[in-house]
């Protein structure tokens, strides 16, 4: 488990995070979002021990996690940036981890990277970045941690990349009960990945909550009435309405509560079509921001 | 959850990947000495034959006849080249095994793994400091063995070879120890490199520095100055902070020991770092090198307190190092304003120092903005700028006040155990010593400025006190300089030594000295030292002193000794008694009785001893010179062994191990002069005595005298009538003490003796009047104490001789001064 309490840090007079507090559970996919800058790599880094908090601390399997020899054996960062010794390959930068890491594992090595199409004695630097960060990926996982933690890992990847290490990571956590941690700035990209969210914005963490925490109580439909049917109709019938959106005949709601009182409510207006509809992180978000100047254009764009 | 395996060698891993990634520069370290350690002697050994010259026979050399090691040689100057090296190498294996801590991306990587972070750069820096080792261990092995396959075992060979072994280590160890460190604290390549390099160069710089501010503008400060009558075979002998502290400085700690243990000779005897010579093995000095090997252990330690404390943030950035940056600055900002300050004094203080403060102000600036690369940032820093400035002028303040004040305390005459001063010379110029030696003036060591006498009674010392009390109240000079007008301040050094009751030893040396102080240097002749050298040349029952059988570590007052008893014994029973008339032209050889010998030297005593100073230094009327002449060649010192450059085996003669030109009773060179005493007409008792045993007249009478030469001695100073030969011009610029020399010596006036011919020669005065040869030789004096408006005139006689000799400008014929006015100065040089 990673726990993350009270974490504040400081850049000189600059506060980069502030009082941040966090879970990642075992067998747990933690997804941190936030916009460009807003601490998320900061947050991250403390959490590997390349930062020292100036407040709070990270513990991980409830010890301390910084400098922490035996702990961080155990614990795997793929930055943003990324690092490759010079003209170095895979195979040497495998040797390299396998010097550090108790529990690196060649073979798993090999053949991640035979999924992936690399070449493991090609030159790094000759790479894409797209390669050289499944490069990475690759002897991360090679290295068979207990916490993971990928910044913007997905960038510069291609669909089927993404699809194939997003199925990779969520293997790998319930394979391992790995604590893991993925932060992108698009909400999208986490969707269906993660189980846990993390929302930066202010420095602080505004929001931190399990994706069925956010779903409970929330509930869309799509509705066919014979007739014009208003939002103040539908709110009328006691339904706290989130979103309404008439295209027609046909409307689209978002509604907080109970789906099987809402429906039953719903009813009673004799609507010609009642659909439950799943609902994306993006409304779920929106819905929970609401009231707040976050400008969510940033994270959602895609 | 965690595997509970952990790996316990993470730390074998980073030592030997540290090993593996940074081997570079050790391997061009070891071939670098290599050539130094390895080369060269095996180059010496192959040459191991030896072809006789009459015969043709081929012999083979027996090397173990001529060494005992010889791991290098040359070391006179490689040793720079190698100690250069061992910094450099020190510095790049550092800065290639620590750049990582400065990478943005490496951090990610590094400070991530789980390993300690005290852990891994322990682990890097063995990596480092192994590879170090390693590059000096190998070629030094390999010179052992060669050594040892050449000439066998013996007990010199090991010391030698550890303490050069350990020592070069060291050195290299230091500069690698302060980049590893230095990396600690900063975020760029560059500022490591740039930082290490300022701390390794720190002392070095430091005291260079304050050896100018204070060479300066401390009054009387002894740096920079010779106070040794010996030549030093490698370097100078001049007092300077960078020598007495050196081993306090990378860059010099070793240096001497590399010399002297490079190799030694069958007998174990290693060159002399200050004669040449051979001298006996003794141990070398492990000392310094452990002390600096605990030191960059203390620096280890402190950078691994500073990387577990490092923020990993800083990575990448440069200038975030507040205290780093401060000190970089300042170092090489203080050096700029010393620097412009040196080059800048005699143009005037005030602009020395205000160009000096523009410069700390610009390389503060430009150093700034190349660290902080940032307006805002920069202008946040700039109170640094006057607090930096602040500083300097504090240090400043501190060398001109003379260390507020201490530099012009005189020692109280019952805290002194005995005094020396400068001899009140009657010649400050060039002296040959034999070998090429120690001639110069304008503050450069000159064998007749150094600290004379030995001035232990009260009277004495005070007498020592009370003219360095006058050069106190005088304060700072400005010297004549070449080629400028004579401004009042004759360009020489007055030295003063004080050796206290309590051990210590206090030196002084006033450059620049009016004329009065050179009056007062006269007061010397009354003091009870002198007394007692007159006493003892002529009265006193003479000690037979041996002629000292070694010629090496022989103590120099061994050999002040024995130079004494030969001098005495010239004067009292071997010498030729030579009468030489006043202008020097007349030579006449006194056959004496020992009582009549016995007489002179009673008179002379009395005359001497009684004679008051402006008689003996600037006497109205000279008559002559009574000289004590060694008409035998004295052996001066047995033969001695030099080991050569190229490793072979030489008979010298021991001059450079004998004490120097002490000038032993008269101010001269014993080499090169004779017991001579100036007869003055107040000189009662000499002048009755001569005229008594019939040889007064042989020192009134002269040559034919064919031509005279002249100039006067303020034309020397500025006007190039020896362009080409530049010391016999500061000699005539200081011939205000002078007295006439002997012999064929033309060569002041006629402009490089031979190198010129007639068609050559620039216009100066000459003239064959008889009448004017007459008046001009009558007014003569054979010692003087001249002023710039006096005369140096040449007599040419008819037999082909030449003599140098003064005129004071109230004796001199007007016809002859309007002549010497119209002298031009020489355009050519040869």
């Amino acid at each position: 488990m990673i726990e993350v309490q009270g974490v504040t840090k400081r850049f000189g007079d600059f506060t980069a995070i502030s009082d941040i507090s966090f879970q990642v559970g075992n067998g747990s996919l933690y997804g941190l979002i936030g916009y460009n800058g807003a601490g998320k790599t900061t947050l991250l880094k403390t959490i590997t021990g390349v930062y020292k908090a100036e407040a709070g601390r990270v513990l991980l399997d409830g010890e301390d996690a910084f400098d922490n020899e035996r702990m961080k054996q155990h614990m795997f960062y793929v930055p943003d940036d990324i690092y490759f010794q010079a003209y170095s390959n895979m195979e040497k930068m495998a040797k390299f981890y396998n010097g550090y890491y108790p529990d690196f594992s060649f073979d798993t090595f090999h053949k991640l990277a035979e999924v992936f199409g690399l070449d493991t004695k090609a030159r790094l630097n000759g790479f894409s970045k797209g390669m050289q960060r499944q490069a990475e990926i690759v002897l991360g996982f090679a290295t068979q941690p207990s916490f993971m933690l990928f910044d913007e890992t997905f960038d510069g990847l291609d669909p089927a990349k993404r699809a194939l290490i997003k199925n990779m990571i969520h293997e790998y956590m319930e394979e391992k009960n790995a604590s893991i941690i993925v932060s992108s700035h698009d909400l999208h990209e986490l969707e269906g990945l993660c189980d846990h969210f993390g929302l930066i914005n202010g420095k602080k963490l505004v929001l931190d909550a399990s994706i069925s925490d956010l779903s409970q109580n929330r509930a869309k439909f799509r509705l066919v009435f014979a007739e014009d049917v208003s939002e103040a109709q539908i709110r009328q019938l006691g339904i706290d309405v989130k979103s309404f959106k008439k295209d027609g005949k046909m409307l689209v709601i978002t509604v907080k509560g109970d789906e099987a009182e809402v429906a039953a409510k719903l009813q009673t207006l004799s609507p010609a079509m009642v659909e439950s509809l799943p609902l994306s992180l993006e409304e779920v978000f929106l819905d929970e921001m609401e009231g707040t100047d976050y400008d969510f254009t940033q994270i959602f764009a895609k | 959850m965690t595997s509970r395996k952990s790996l316990q060698n993470n730390f074998g891993f980073a030592y030997r990947s540290g090993l593996r990634d940074n081997s570079l520069f050790a391997i061009l370290n070891t071939v670098y000495l290599g050539l130094f350690f390895v080369v060269m002697p095996i180059m010496t050994f192959r040459n191991n034959t030896s072809t006789n010259r009459e015969t043709g026979a081929v012999s083979v050399i027996n090397f173990k006849e001529q060494f005992s090691f010889m791991f290098t040689e040359g070391m006179e100057i490689y040793r720079y080249f190698v100690i250069a090296g061992l910094l450099g190498v020190g510095l790049l294996v550092g800065i290639t095994t620590f750049k990582f801590i400065t990478g943005k991306k490496t951090v990610n990587v590094y400070y991530s793994l789980g390993i300690k972070r005290q852990k891994l750069f322990a682990a890097k820096y063995l990596s480092g400091l192994t590879l170090i080792a390693a590059s000096v261990l190998l070629p030094m092995l390999v010179s052992l063995i060669v050594n040892i396959s050449v000439l066998g075992t013996n007990k010199f060979m090991f010391p030698a070879f550890a303490y050069l072994t350990l020592g070069m280590f060291s050195v290299a160890a230091v500069s690698y120890t302060i980049t590893a460190m230095v990396f600690t604290l900063v975020g760029t390549v560059f500022e490591g490199a740039l930082f290490s390099g300022i701390l390794i160069l720190f002392p070095e710089i430091l005291f260079q520095s304050l050896e100018v501010l204070i060479q300066k503008l401390v009054l009387g400060t002894p740096l920079g100055t010779d106070f040794s009558t010996s030549s030093i075979y490698v370097g100078d002998t001049a007092a300077s902070l960078a020598k007495t502290f050196e081993n306090f400085n990378p860059l010099r700690y070793l240096s001497k020991g590399l010399f002297t243990y490079s190799l030694a000779d069958a007998k174990g005897q290693v060159v002399s770092y200050d004669n040449g010579g051979a001298v006996a093995w003794s141990a070398p000095k492990f000392l310094p090198v452990v002390l600096w090997l605990v030191v960059a252990a203390v620096l280890f330690l402190g950078g691994m307190f500073f990387y577990k404390r490092r923020k990993a943030e800083i990575g990448g950035f440069i200038g975030k190092n507040r205290v780093m940056n401060f000190i970089g600055i300042f170092l090489i900002g203080i050096f700029g304003f010393v620097l412009t300050f040196n080059m800048l004094h005699a143009k005037g203080m005030a602009v020395a120092i205000a160009v000096g403060a523009a410069v700390f102000a610009v390389i503060y600036v430009g150093l700034s903005f190349l660290l902080l690369r940032n307006v805002r940032q920069f202008v946040k820093e700039l109170p640094a700028l006057p607090v930096q400035l602040a500083i300097v002028a504090v240090i400043f303040v501190f060398f001109a006040t003379g260390y507020f004040g201490a530099a012009n305390k005189i020692p109280e005459t019952a805290d002194i155990q005995s005094a020396q001063i400068t001899m009140p010379n009657t010649n400050y110029t060039t002296v040959n010593t034999g070998g090429g030696g120690l001639y110069f003036m304008m503050g450069m060591p000159s064998a007749n400025t150094q600290p004379y006498g030995e001035y232990t009674s009260e009277k004495d010392i005070d007498f020592v006190r009370s003219v360095h009390e006058k050069l106190v109240e005088t304060g700072k000079t400005e010297a004549t300089k070449l080629d400028s007008e004579f401004n009042g301040t004759y360009p020489i050094s007055v030295k003063i030594v004080y050796k206290l009751k309590n051990g210590k030893e206090v030196l002084r040396c006033y450059y620049g000295v009016s004329a009065e102080i050179l009056k007062e240097l006269q007061k010397a002749d009354k003091t009870d030292y002198q007394q007692s050298v007159y006493k003892k040349i002529f009265k006193d029952e003479v000690k037979v002193v041996e002629m000292p059988k070694e010629t090496k570590g022989v103590p120099t007052a061994t050999w002040k000794a024995y130079e004494e008893y030969l001098y005495i014994r010239q004067v009292r029973e071997d010498g030729d008694v030579r009468l030489y008339n006043k202008t020097l032209s007349t030579e006449t050889q006194m056959e004496l009785t020992a009582e009549q010998r016995t007489k002179l030297l009673d008179c002379l005593y009395k005359d001497l001893s009684a004679q008051t100073a402006e008689n003996r230094y600037n006497p109205a009327e000279t008559l002559g010179v009574i000289s004590f002449v060694n008409s035998e060649i004295v052996e001066m010192g047995d033969t001695q062994t030099v080991i050569m450059q190229n490793g072979s085996v030489t008979e010298e003669y021991a001059d450079s191990v004998m004490p120097g030109q002490e000038e032993v009773f008269s101010g001269k060179s014993i080499y090169y002069s004779q017991p001579d005493f100036f007869i003055t007409s107040d000189m009662t008792n000499t002048v009755e005595f001569l005229k008594s045993v019939g040889y007064y007249d042989a020192i009134v009478g002269d040559k034919e005298l064919k031509a005279v030469y002249g100039v006067q001695v303020a034309q020397m100073f500025t006007r190039s009538y020896l362009d080409n030969w530049i010391y016999n011009r500061t000699d005539f610029a200081c011939e205000f003490l002078s007295e006439s020399s002997t012999g064929n010596h033309y060569d002041e006036i006629t402009a490089a003796g031979s190198y010129y011919d007639e068609s050559d020669r620039p216009h100066v005065f000459n003239s064959s009047d008889k009448a004017l040869l007459e008046e001009i030789r009558k007014n003569t004096v054979t010692r003087a104490m001249l002023s710039p408006t006096d005369y140096i005139v040449v007599f040419a006689y008819a037999d082909g001789t030449y003599v140098k000799t003064y005129v004071h400008a109230d004796k001199m014929p007007e016809e002859a001064k309007a002549g010497i006015a119209k002298n031009t100065p020489s355009d050519s040089f040869y």
